[in-house]
């Protein structure tokens, strides 16, 4: 407390100064109206605007109070007969001295009264205007963190005041410091309208009493420990379930906080509270619009799904059942063709169960590919493995112009893609057709051009733009592989992009219809070692 | 009347235990099955058989554990079957000591081929143990472990010392699926990630040595995140 004594006692001392001064002046002009002959009303006009440019200069009651009695008596001193000295002859000028003190008082204080008045009317105008302003800034804030910018900025700028504003990791802000063991874990410091980019280093207690701010949601004052320190005054930002952190601002080193000053810094923090909780709630919107849509077409995918499984199952179930209920009297053929039926079905099924597995892999939160580096050939071989039985009846050609293609792949998935649009392509052509194989290396951008061609009538043009879409069934099918959820080609798709690739299709200029995969080849992948 | 191997089925779904009785029966093995990891070593060690075929997803306890109860004594082949997606896991079965996989769903014909081929390994490990191999051949293909030769067409192929260990490894393994970990442990004797990549070219540098056409593979079989495998008929 000795600081505001220290204080007051400057201020008196300064408005003493002030006021002997311009009573030096007065005397000084008094005197010299005296020797013009000037009335002596003139010089009690003299008096009584000293009194108010006293009060106008000067700070307190006292000091008008003060300056009202020595008016009077300077008057009386200098002026009345007898002159230099406090005595008076003639008697109505206790009168005037009377009139004069009282309406020098009641002229100083409304002086006085009126400055103090403008002087707050205008700190109010600024603190409204700094709330309007940040208030402005913040609707157009996109993330958290720039709101965090803003409104250090404005207040370190406007009001001048250091700043410090501290997040829990909650509003997901990337902080510009970050302390362990508090709670709070983003503090970011503004000065003079700037982050302070590098650590402002707050003494220990000052990231304690944020803590107990913001696990309180209490206002604390801390004062400064120490002469490297500082006194802050802080502000939890309390929202409506949960608090968000802490705002601090600088304060005089042993003030006391204005009544006026915490019910302005809390209606910045309030305007920051409800900012931050229109962006999280935006966020949050955004998220469950997310959810929705991807339920949704988890939905149309589980419709889809189940309306084309259940042909092969029931297929399958009619099959089986023919044969168990009619075992010993059906003759052999029949059997054969109905397990050969069954065994058909069920390769389909096994078929859109990888695909519906890899398509969920895919979605599944970002993608978790199992990626290393594969040479291509190895890839081609086991796919052409597997498709087998498929192929059988097709001329396959492959054609590689470099063996060492390396590219950095989930096998399993690319394997799938390679899968898919074979089994395509033998969908879609007539059996002994040639489907060619090929990869190129494109040396320009170092991709590796895999392309699936066949000699087939190739892909209705106006279909060639939806063919990657989800559910997108061709009509063109052959006539007994009638089925297909169209997941095929938008798995393959997916895939590709989830490695950086692209898949396109066209219709190749002499016949037949043309997938080309794009993908990268793996830093030094098509060196021969 | 010839010896028929017995083989311990040890896989918790009902309809695949029984469709695999029947036809392994019918292909003339004797077959005893399991529907946990508990019984199936009870069975394991009452019977003795000559191959189990494990169900990694076992309702009582981790394929993996079944594996190394039983390798901690014998050295019965195991074919371990598990689900696409899965691979791994199907990894640290094959070096708890696993001899080969399925993935599911898979044929009758996929799985009796695996357990000829793991049969004919067993049967080749006893006999080998009194009397050691000196050659290896499959198809054109000759490895001759005395001389360190390799011939295709009884033509020499040049290989580098590493890619003769390879072949050596591959070819002592034949029929069997070795994982990249355990192909690297053989060679380099420690693992680290860019050994892996140094195996891959490696590998691919013997392949085209010795396969005439890489897309179609006679030989080397790549078991795309998994391993290799040479054939071995």
């Amino acid at each position: 407390m000795n600081d505001s004594v220290l204080k007051l006692t400057q201020n008196l001392l300064r408005g003493i100064i002030t006021m002997c001064l311009l009573f030096i002046g007065a005397t000084f002009l008094s005197l010299f109206f005296k020797r013009l002959g000037f009335n002596e009303s003139n010089i009690i006009m003299v008096y009584i605007l000293c009194v108010m440019l006293t009060a106008y200069f000067t700070e307190g009651y006292l000091i008008s109070f003060l300056a009202s009695i020595i008016g009077v008596m300077t008057f009386n001193y200098f002026f009345t007969e007898p002159y230099f000295s406090f005595e008076f002859y003639h008697s109505d000028y206790a009168v005037t001295f009377i009139f004069m003190f009282i309406s020098a008082l009641l002229t100083s204080m409304l002086t006085y009264r009126i400055r103090t008045a403008v002087k707050i009317s205008l700190e109010r105008e600024r603190r409204t205007a700094l709330l309007y302003h940040i208030g402005q800034r913040l609707i157009r804030a996109e993330n958290a963190s720039e709101m965090i910018d803003i409104v250090g900025q404005e207040c370190s700028r406007i009001l001048g005041v250091e700043t410090v504003i501290a997040t829990t990791a909650s509003i997901g802000v990337t902080a510009c410091t970050t302390k362990e063991s508090f709670l709070l874990k983003s503090y970011q410091y503004f000065m003079g309208g700037s982050k302070q980019v590098d650590e402002k280093v707050l003494a220990a207690h000052h990231y304690q009493s944020m803590d107990a701010v913001y696990a309180q949601r209490k206002t604390v004052v801390d004062y400064k420990k120490n002469s490297n320190d500082q006194s802050m005054y802080y502000i939890p930002l309390d929202g409506q379930t949960v608090c968000y952190g802490v705002i601090g601002f600088k304060i005089l080193d042993n003030e006391v906080v204005s009544e006026e000053k915490e019910d302005h810094t809390h209606a910045i923090a309030s305007l920051m509270v409800m900012a931050l909780e229109r962006i999280l709630f935006q966020a949050e919107q955004q998220k469950i619009e997310l959810k929705i849509e991807s339920e949704h077409l988890r939905g149309n995918l589980l419709r889809a799904i189940s309306h084309d499984l259940r042909t092969p199952l029931s297929g399958i179930l009619g099959a089986t059942n023919t044969i168990l209920d009619n075992f010993g009297h059906l003759d052999p053929n029949s059997m054969v063709e109905l397990l050969e039926n069954v065994h058909m079905d069920t390769q389909w099924l096994i078929h859109t169960v990888e695909n519906i597995l890899s398509l969920t892999r895919i979605e599944e939160g970002g993608i978790a590919l199992n990626m290393q580096g594969e040479y291509i050939d190895e890839i081609i071989a086991e796919v052409l493995r597997l498709s087998a039985k498929n192929i059988q009846d097709y001329n396959i050609e492959v054609e590689i112009d470099d063996n060492g293609i390396m590219i950095e792949m989930d096998g399993q998935l690319i394997k799938q893609v390679l899968l898919n649009l074979i089994d395509n392509a033998t969908k879609f052509t007539p059996i002994h057709s040639t489907i060619v194989i090929s990869v190129n290396l494109q040396e320009i951008n170092n991709m590796a051009v895999i392309r699936i061609r066949d000699n087939g009538k190739g892909i209705d043009p106006q279909a060639l733009e939806a063919i990657f879409d989800r559910f997108y069934t061709s009509t063109n099918y052959k006539q007994e592989s009638r089925r297909g959820i169209g997941l095929g080609l938008e798995i393959c798709k997916a895939i590709v992009e989830a490695h950086k690739g692209t898949i396109v299709a066209y219709n190749a200029q002499d016949q037949g219809a043309v997938f080309e995969i794009t993908l990268p080849v793996m830093e030094g992948g098509h060196d021969e070692l | 009347m010839s010896y028929k191997p017995l083989i311990l089925f040890i896989e918790d779904d009902k309809a695949i235990r029984s469709f695999m009785h029947i036809s392994l029966e019918a292909q003339g093995y004797r077959y005893i099955d399991a529907d946990t990891a508990k019984n199936g070593l009870c069975l394991f060690y009452s019977h003795n058989p000559d191959i189990v075929v494990l169900d990694l997803g076992l309702p009582d306890s981790d394929g993996i554990t079944v594996i190394e109860a039983i390798r901690t004594g014998m050295n019965t082949p195991i074919i371990i079957v598990s689900a696409r997606g899965h691979d791994q896991d199907k990894i640290s079965a094959l070096d708890a000591g696993a001899d080969d996989y399925l993935t599911k769903p898979f044929s009758v014909s996929e799985l009796s081929a695996r357990i000829r081929v793991a049969l004919r390994h067993r049967n080749s490990v006893l006999q080998n143990a009194t009397t050691p191999i000196t050659k290896f051949c499959v198809g054109e293909l000759v490895v001759d472990y005395d001389k360190r030769r390799v011939l295709m067409q009884n033509q020499d192929i040049h290989l580098t010392p590493i890619e003769f260990k390879l072949m050596e490894l591959l070819s002592i393994h034949a029929g069997r699926v070795l994982t990249h970990n355990y192909m690297i442990k053989m060679i380099w004797g420690n693992y680290n990630e860019s050994n892996t990549q140094s195996l891959r070219v490696y590998m691919a540098n013997l392949r085209r040595k010795i396969e005439i056409d890489t897309t179609k593979p006679r030989y080397f079989m790549t078991e795309v995140g998994i391993g290799y495998r040479l054939v071995d008929e």
